[in-house]
């Protein structure tokens, strides 16, 4: 049920949001990684529809010891997908640590570019910096699409070991620098994950010194990945001050859910926030939509993250099934050109 | 009072208390040697230092809010009267943004992406520091004895006429146009700055109007300076130093794809330093290991020059003791944590008896560490082959229980005796105990902390640290390394439900202290991975150098390379692999190894360099820390090697040889107890 005051903000899998979408004029931006479920989402759509117009960024490994392995799974991948239906010269390779304005001028351009009225983004392989980017730029208002889908697969599985390693430096992600002076009261919000990527260091030694700090845990999840979520938290704050830090729990895959939780953390944008994006991408991507609705002024929302360069090839393993059919969260952004966050 | 709080909580202090508090905490003890004068007298001074060595703490007092705190308290300004008068203005390159620069493309005409990119980072430079005088300027405003001290005249008229002069003259290339007065270049300058952090986020391109003003590096900052001298608001002969903080943070933006460095932002600001304006003198804190070979300056044939262009002031030199001089490290670690100590309410006499000593007490005697491990299994420290004499093992067993640690050095003795094939000895000349003689004292000094390292290994038992000497040596220079010790050893001691004001009646208990530390350690051992530019491969290398060193020191019965807590590589392999080279010197720039210069025992080597685990490390991998004998001598083959082990490189990079010789320390030229060049 949709209380009185809040905003249908549709989402659930594929198949239910599209059953009462528009059929035609879909074109979709995504990434193709190491990870089998990158190609997830296309193959799926491609079985029903069709897309008008594809951009999909081929994220090339950087250099690590497991550099061969990681290369020869993205370039499966990229067969796959070719194989599927897309064209090749829809794909743009770059190397994950490539400066972000190589990835912004293609994203720039398609968005320009761009005749079709709805768009899908997957989310599924792109790393954070990417898909924070082009969340903000499709939902300004100039943009014309009428209806915009994110979508993201679920994988049967992580991998084990380290998931992502050798973190950039703490840092603003592009387009989320938040304000020049930051005011004196502002709250941090972190979206707790399975990889801390030198997050605990920089709170031991003092980065936040001095702030409100709420913890998102997602919640419930299965248990061994709870557990790592307890450990993550753990290492974050060994002897958490109830003062300074609160734990929200979130259902890791409701969005709407989360931008609320986050919303009432920062009043709505009266109250300034730093987000730290180390949770699931559904968290992450609420996050996004917050941080792309209340970013202007002085009281602008950052986002600041060490985004790691180099990542497991086996990240994730296969594609969640439920009865056969992959598990493809989608979630309805702007309908009929009506942002939903 | 009970005072339950953690002195130490705050490790970063300088760079996040008010200017008062800073005032009450900031050590003078830097500032006493007559270095670090240089960087409140006229001249361009290049501050280099690694992570946690005072360097920011040094900077900051060349702020205005400092100084205006020192002017209004009872403490006495740190420094002498002739470094007492100045203003200053400044940009910390991470924290404004300057280093987004690297992330966006610029298409402009036909010109160079990569030199345009330069000239706008110079142009932002210059309009950020420009803002920040003037907020100089506007903090002395409001405080007229401070301002009158300095001799400043800051009034309305005065900055209007000052405004709009500036605002004409050529060096903003129509920048400026139409201010005509003070409010309005102030708010001319923020609308620039805030042009460029939209266009570093993302959000927006730059305007034409700041496409066709890009100024030269540092000219409108010398202008400004010139102008409010012109118009009598700073008196003549007052310095203006500019802070450029954060110059390591330049290396980021300019990786090339085959992993060397293109220097070009750096060189943007050897343009700032290199035009020998004494307008203006420029102060930039560094890391070592951003330095770059010629130091050319951008756009230029030319290089900066030391001595000529600027001096260096390397704090880690200043802290470290040479020949005649003692280290300033303990006297500047016994004077932050008095000041911790006493802002947390804890008052200690210092005038007879260091602020650590008193607390941690004194360092145990290796013999007393030796009792401590071997508790009462005597036997279990020796690991005596059965073709020995039983009087030997008796006397040896005997000896353990008065003195394991004497009795350890024994069993070593004979065994590199026997191990030599020289003439039989008899048990008389055992008993007489020769490694305990003052002949051998040289001997018997190398090898205290492998038989410690032995002792406990054989007891299954942790080695040790604690006391002031411990924990100063553990800190290794770094003033971070030493707080954060502290912070773990204070966080054991209230966690055993004491108060701080307990402590000055009663010392820190040695369990305490020892916790602490191993706790400190194996932070510092995580932190690793939070570093940039490959922090996890760092993480994993030295997991696997650190349990290589203390495998071989453990199983070294004899004592035979009691220097393997380190390694050397000769200068030749290094030149020779780049890769390893480059591997290296961000172990040591990211404070995971230190490294010195030496002259290795067999000439055929050459110059070579030797590496030890950064001090801190030593508890987690059970190692002992002081730097002595001759190191492990290795050899590109070994670091490749534990390069791959680390999957820092892969095992078919071409790189690496797929079939290794097998390494062992005999072929070492190394002289023990029957070295007749002893």
């Amino acid at each position: 049920m949709i209380r009185d005051d809040a905003t249908f903000r549709p989402w659930g899998s594929l198949s239910a949001v599209f059953s009462n979408a528009p059929r035609d004029n879909w074109s979709c931006i995504g990434a193709i990684s190491t990870e089998e479920r990158s190609t997830a989402l296309f193959e799926k759509f491609c079985e029903d529809y069709q897309f008008e117009r594809t951009m999909f960024f081929k994220l090339v490994p950087s250099h690590s010891w497991h550099v061969n392995q990681a290369t020869e799974l993205t370039n499966r991948n990229c067969d796959k997908i070719i194989d599927l239906g897309l064209e090749e010269e829809d794909i743009l390779p770059h190397n994950l640590d490539a400066p972000f304005g190589d990835y912004s001028v293609g994203i720039d351009r398609f968005l320009e570019e761009l005749e079709f009225d709805n768009l899908i983004v997957d989310i599924t392989a792109m790393p954070k910096r990417l898909f924070f980017y082009i969340i903000k730029k499709i939902l300004l208002p100039e943009t014309r699409i009428s209806n915009i889908v994110v979508t993201y697969t679920e994988p049967r599985d992580y991998g084990v070991g380290a998931l992502a390693e050798n973190p950039r430096a703490w840092a603003a992600l592009p387009s989320f620098l938040g304000p020049r002076r930051v005011p004196a009261e502002n709250k941090i919000v972190i979206g707790i994950g399975y990889e801390p990527l030198g997050l605990p260091e920089l709170v031991s030694t003092g980065e936040f010194e001095g702030s409100q700090i709420s913890l998102l845990f997602p919640f419930p999840s299965q248990p061994d990945r709870v557990a790592k979520n307890w450990k993550f938290a753990r290492d974050l704050f060994p002897n958490i001050d109830t003062d300074v830090v609160s734990i929200s729990r979130v259902d890791g895959t409701n969005v709407p859910e989360i931008f609320d939780a986050i919303g009432r953390v920062g009043d709505y944008g009266d109250i300034q926030l730093m987000l730290a994006p180390f949770g699931p991408k559904p968290v992450s991507l609420a996050m996004a939509l917050y941080a792309s609705k209340y970013s202007n002024g002085d009281l602008s929302t950052s986002v600041f993250y060490t985004q790691p360069t180099v990542y497991n090839p086996n990240y994730s393993l296969g594609v969640k099934e439920i009865d056969g059919v992959p598990v493809i969260n989608s979630y309805c952004i702007r309908m009929n050109g009506v942002n939903n966050y | 009072m009970k005072i339950s709080k953690n002195p130490f909580v705050d490790l970063y202090v300088t760079e996040h208390v008010s200017a008062e508090k800073f005032v009450r905490i900031f050590s003078p003890i830097l500032v006493e040697d007559s270095q670090t004068h240089m960087l409140f007298q006229p001249g361009n001074v290049i501050l280099t230092g690694l992570q946690g060595s005072g360097k920011t703490a040094l900077l900051n007092l060349l702020k205005p809010e400092v100084f205006v705190a020192y002017f209004k308290s009872d403490v006495e300004w740190p420094l002498p009267s002739h470094c007492a008068k100045f203003i200053s203005a400044g940009i910390n390159l991470a924290r404004s943004s300057a280093i987004d620069f690297g992330q966006r493309q610029v298409k402009q005409g036909d010109y160079d992406q990569e030199k345009i990119i330069a000239l706008y980072f110079a142009d932002f430079i210059n309009y950020w520091i420009v803002d920040d005088l003037l907020n100089t300027i506007d903090i002395f405003r409001t405080e007229d004895e401070a301002s009158a001290y300095l001799g400043l005249r800051i009034e309305s008229d005065l900055l209007d006429m000052f405004a709009a002069e500036l605002s004409k003259n050529k060096c903003w290339l129509g920048g400026l146009e139409s201010v005509n007065s003070y409010s309005a270049l102030k708010e001319k300058i923020a609308a620039r700055i805030a042009s460029y952090r939209d266009f570093l986020n993302f959000n927006s391109e730059l305007p034409t109007d700041i496409q066709v003003s890009k100024t030269s590096p540092g000219e409108p900052i010398s202008i400004v300076a010139e102008l409010l001298r012109n118009h009598h608001i700073i008196p003549e002969e007052l310095p203006i130093f500019i802070k450029i903080d954060q110059f390591e943070n330049l290396m980021g933006l300019e990786k090339e794809e085959d992993g060397s460095f293109s220097g070009l932002f750096r060189s943007t600001i050897m343009k700032f330093i290199g035009t020998r304006d004494e307008r203006v003198s420029y102060r930039i804190g560094a890391r070592p290991y951003s330095y770059y070979p010629d130091f050319s300056m951008y756009g230029t044939d030319t290089s900066v020059e030391e001595k000529r262009d600027f001096q260096r002031l390397d704090i880690g030199n200043l802290l470290s003791r040479k020949e005649a001089r003692l280290s300033l490290f303990p006297k500047f670690c016994n004077d932050i944590f008095a000041r911790r100590l006493n802002e947390a309410g804890i008052k200690l006499n210092t005038e007879k008896r260091s602020a650590t000593s008193q607390v941690f007490g004194k360092r145990a005697s290796p013999s007393d560490k030796a009792k401590d491990y071997v508790k009462n299994n005597f036997q279990a420290i020796f690991k005596l082959p059965t073709d020995w004499p039983n009087e030997s093992k008796i006397f040896l067993i005997d000896l353990a229980e008065r003195d394991p640690l004497s009795a350890k050095l024994g069993e070593a003795w004979i065994m590199q005796r026997i191990a030599k094939k020289q003439p039989r000895f008899s048990f008389a000349e055992i008993a007489e105990r020769p490694w305990d003689q003052a002949n051998r004292t040289w001997w018997k000094k190398e090898r205290i902390q492998q038989a410690l390292l032995q002792i406990s290994a054989r007891r299954q038992q942790r080695m040790k640290w604690y006391g002031a000497d411990d924990v100063i040596a553990l800190s290794g220079r770094n003033v971070l390394v030493f707080l954060t010790i502290n912070q773990f050893i204070w966080s054991e001691y209230l966690r055993t439900g004491k108060t701080l004001d307990q402590i000055g009646t009663e010392s820190m208990p040695n369990s305490i202290q020892d916790m602490g530390i191993q706790e400190a350690s194996a932070f510092w051992f995580r932190k690793i991975k939070a570093d940039p530019n490959g922090g996890d491969d760092r993480h994993r290398f030295i997991n696997v150098l650190g349990s290589f060193l203390r495998t071989k020191l453990r199983e070294d019965s004899r004592m035979s390379y009691p220097g393997a807590n380190g390694f050397s590589l000769s200068e030749k392999d290094l030149g020779e692999n780049l890769f390893v080279t480059g591997f290296l010197d961000r172990c040591e720039a990211y404070g995971v190894l230190e490294t010195v210069k030496h002259t290795p025992k067999s000439k055929s080597r050459g110059q070579s360099r030797k590496w030890y685990l950064f001090s801190i490390l030593s508890p987690y991998f059970q190692i002992p820390n002081p730097h002595t004998k001759e190191p492990f001598y290795a050899n590109v083959d070994d670091v490749q090697h534990w390069l791959a082990e680390a999957k820092v490189i892969s095992t078919s990079d071409n790189t690496f040889p797929q079939t290794k010789r097998k390494r062992t320390l005999k072929n070492i030229d190394q002289k023990d107890l029957f070295d007749e060049r002893k």
